[in-house]
């Protein structure tokens, strides 16, 4: 797939100065747009959680078909519904819920997090999870867990996520001290203390920072946080 | 005495009626305008010199004019009347300039007619200035649109220089063309390899001083390179146009240009009467797509069902290959226009070839291999045998996908070492590790 981007980094960054891209799900083709509308605070702030995980297993998922519809199945591939990445989590890195919108369960049975993709969703390259690699992902629930039990036959009790914004939030990790690692741990580890003040706190000494996207996610955080506590 | 009164009553009337004609009539006077008629788009400067009858004959009339714009001087005129009716005139017509401001001075002078030589030293020729217009000399009279400069009768007077520069008179009225401008339409925004249009309105031009040229030429960046131009069509002489739409590389580097390459269209208009007038916009061309295409391995699959049938005691069995088929990804190419089209089929297209029997992907969802895995199920019922199928399919197709996971690096590296020899080179290049 020929994409447009070096790394998350200086692609965020090279759009910032030009311009950014989102892509448009279905048919019609991509093109880009003239505001940028993704950003590293964006990816921290939106999605449940960012977490750093090794993909220890892979599992295809059939749709859910009765005996009948199974009987009328002319062509097999028809049940095939996706694929479950088992990720094991090294590190929950950022929670959505630290940025004070909404909650985010910490629950991550055995500290491992469930990502299921539709074979039939839209085609994102990094959403082919290699088994034994390293990844920073950022994911959220899937909504309406128990319709999506109902379409694929998944585990009753798990709890099934997706990658959010996977052309940007899917990151590759040769190493878990990884530099965009680093950054996401700052911030994260800035903005947990559930006091506000406390938050802004720490938040002001990261825009001190010499990585200029770290103190500008610091300052984004600032704005958020100073938002929530106006409100 | 009664006679005596008599003439001298008549006599008195008659120097005051002499001495009060004479003190009324000797004049002279003069007087300055200018004005701008727009559907000629001229200005027409005028000053006229004009000396009473009386003074017709000891004086000749001359006026001088000078003409500004925007306060600095422009052209000057003078004229002298010969003739003896004691009128000069001057007129001094120009095309008038969009946005300027004319005005004209007008200068009145009598000329004395009759000299004499001195016989006493130092012997120098004078003149006859009988009048005493020379009096107007010293008052700098300098006043808008009309003076009357009223001679104080006949005396003896004699002066070395023959002109005698009354004053000036000067236009209040002075014109202020309608300002003329061109303005372009706004800013563009296309894909490369799309189209723009473009125009200029022109206010304030009128029929004497109309447009009679559209120059439509364009800049780039300093530095800008994979051959930076703009074609317009008409490529000159009209005040609207379409361009091609050319994305340029700035900087000049492989990962590091922009999306977006900005033009500075320019128009420059000539008019009939007026100086050129340009006005500018920009033009930018994005070569942004992302993706700019894709094969979506999503799509490759076994699909079809083998061949099924019941034994005597109701066990479902395989009974052949049936309809199963190899599916492979198709190629979708997202760029609609412009230089990169070729570049991002080409990439694309190797990994379609990739799918192909040989190469990289040339051994997963095979109907055979799937087939050899399921060729021995049997079920109690068909439901009961398609469910298997289903779940080893399932499987079978999860084992692929992890394959193609694993060597997505591979692909897309031989991809790139093939799309990166089209040019432009300049975008949809490898940039880094995180592409593969």
């Amino acid at each position: 797939m020929l994409i447009l981007k070096a790394s998350l980094p200086a692609v965020l960054m090279l759009l910032g100065f030009t311009t950014s891209a989102t892509l448009h799900f279905g048919a019609s083709p991509a093109l880009a747009k003239t505001t940028a509308d993704n950003s590293l605070f964006g990816l921290a702030s939106s999605s449940d959680f960012g977490i750093v995980g090794t993909v220890s297993n892979t599992t295809g998922v059939r749709k859910r078909l009765s005996p009948e519809e199974l009987v009328k199945l002319a062509d097999l591939s028809k049940a095939l519904g996706g694929t479950i990445y088992k990720i094991h989590i090294d590190e929950v890195v950022t929670r959505r819920s630290d940025f004070g919108k909404g909650r985010s369960s910490t629950s991550f049975p055995n500290g491992d997090l469930f990502i299921f993709r539709r074979r039939d969703a839209p085609y994102f390259p990094n959403e082919f999870y290699e088994l034994g690699q390293r990844y920073l992902i950022f994911v959220n629930q899937i909504a309406n867990q128990t319709a999506l039990q109902k379409s694929y036959e998944l585990e009753p009790k798990t709890t099934y996520y997706q990658a959010f914004d996977p052309n940007q939030g899917i990151v590759r990790l040769k190493s878990i001290e990884d530099p965009l690692v680093l950054k996401f741990r700052q911030l994260g580890q800035a903005i947990q203390p559930p006091d506000l003040n406390k938050k802004l706190q720490r938040l002001k000494i990261l825009t001190r920072s010499r990585d200029p996207e770290l103190g500008q996610m610091a300052e984004e955080a600032i704005k958020l946080i100073q938002h929530k506590m106006r409100e | 005495m009664k006679a005596y009164t008599i003439l001298f009553t008549v006599t008195i009337l008659g120097c005051c009626l002499f001495g009060a004609r004479a003190t009324r009539a000797q004049s002279a006077s003069g007087f300055t305008s200018i004005d701008y008629d727009a559907d000629s788009n001229t200005v027409d400067a005028y000053s006229e010199t004009d000396l009473d009858w009386n003074l017709q004959g000891d004086y000749d009339a001359r006026v001088r004019i000078w003409v500004y714009k925007n306060g600095g001087f422009i052209t000057y005129q003078e004229t002298v009347d010969h003739s003896g009716d004691g009128i000069a005139t001057v007129e001094v017509i120009l095309s008038g300039e969009p946005d300027s401001t004319y005005r004209a001075n007008g200068a009145h002078a009598a000329l004395c007619a009759f000299s004499d030589y001195s016989n006493y030293y130092p012997y120098h020729l004078f003149y006859y200035d009988n009048w005493w217009l020379g009096r107007f000399e010293q008052q700098n009279i300098n006043v808008p649109w009309y003076y009357y400069f009223l001679s104080n009768g006949f005396q003896q007077v004699a002066r070395q220089l023959k002109p005698v520069n009354l004053g000036t008179t000067y236009d209040t009225d002075t014109v202020t063309t309608p300002k003329l401008q061109v303005e372009m339409s706004e800013d563009k925004h296309i894909k490369d390899g799309e189209t723009a249009s473009f125009s200029v309105t022109i206010t304030g031009a009128t029929p004497a001083n109309s447009p009679t040229n559209y120059e439509w030429t364009f800049e780039a960046p300093s530095g800008a390179v994979n051959t930076p131009h703009v074609a317009f069509s008409p490529p000159n002489g009209s005040s609207s146009v379409t361009t091609d739409g050319h994305w340029f590389a700035y900087p000049d580097s492989a990962c590091g240009t922009s999306f977006d390459a900005t033009y500075t269209i320019k128009c420059k208009v000539s008019f009939s009467h007026s100086k050129p007038k340009t006005a500018q916009t920009t033009l930018s061309i994005n070569a942004f797509w992302d993706p700019a295409g894709s094969v979506n391995p999503n799509e490759a699959r076994v699909i079809g069902a083998p061949s099924m049938a019941p034994d005597a005691n109701g066990i479902w069995h395989i009974t052949g290959m049936g309809n199963l088929a190899r599916q492979i990804p198709q190629k979708h190419v997202f760029i609609t226009t412009g230089q990169f089209i070729t570049k991002a089929d080409a990439h694309e297209q190797v990994h379609v070839d990739q799918w192909a029997p040989g190469h990289l992907f040339g051994s997963l969802h095979q109907p055979a291999d799937y087939y050899a895995r399921i060729q021995n199920f049997t079920g109690t019922s068909q439901a009961d045998l398609v469910n298997k199928l289903t779940v080893d399919l399932s499987t079978y197709t999860n084992a692929q996908d992890d394959f193609y996971a694993h060597h997505k690096a591979d692909a897309e590296t031989e991809a790139y070492n093939v799309s990166d020899q089209i040019v432009p080179k300049f975008l949809y290049q490898y940039c880094g590790t995180n592409q593969l």
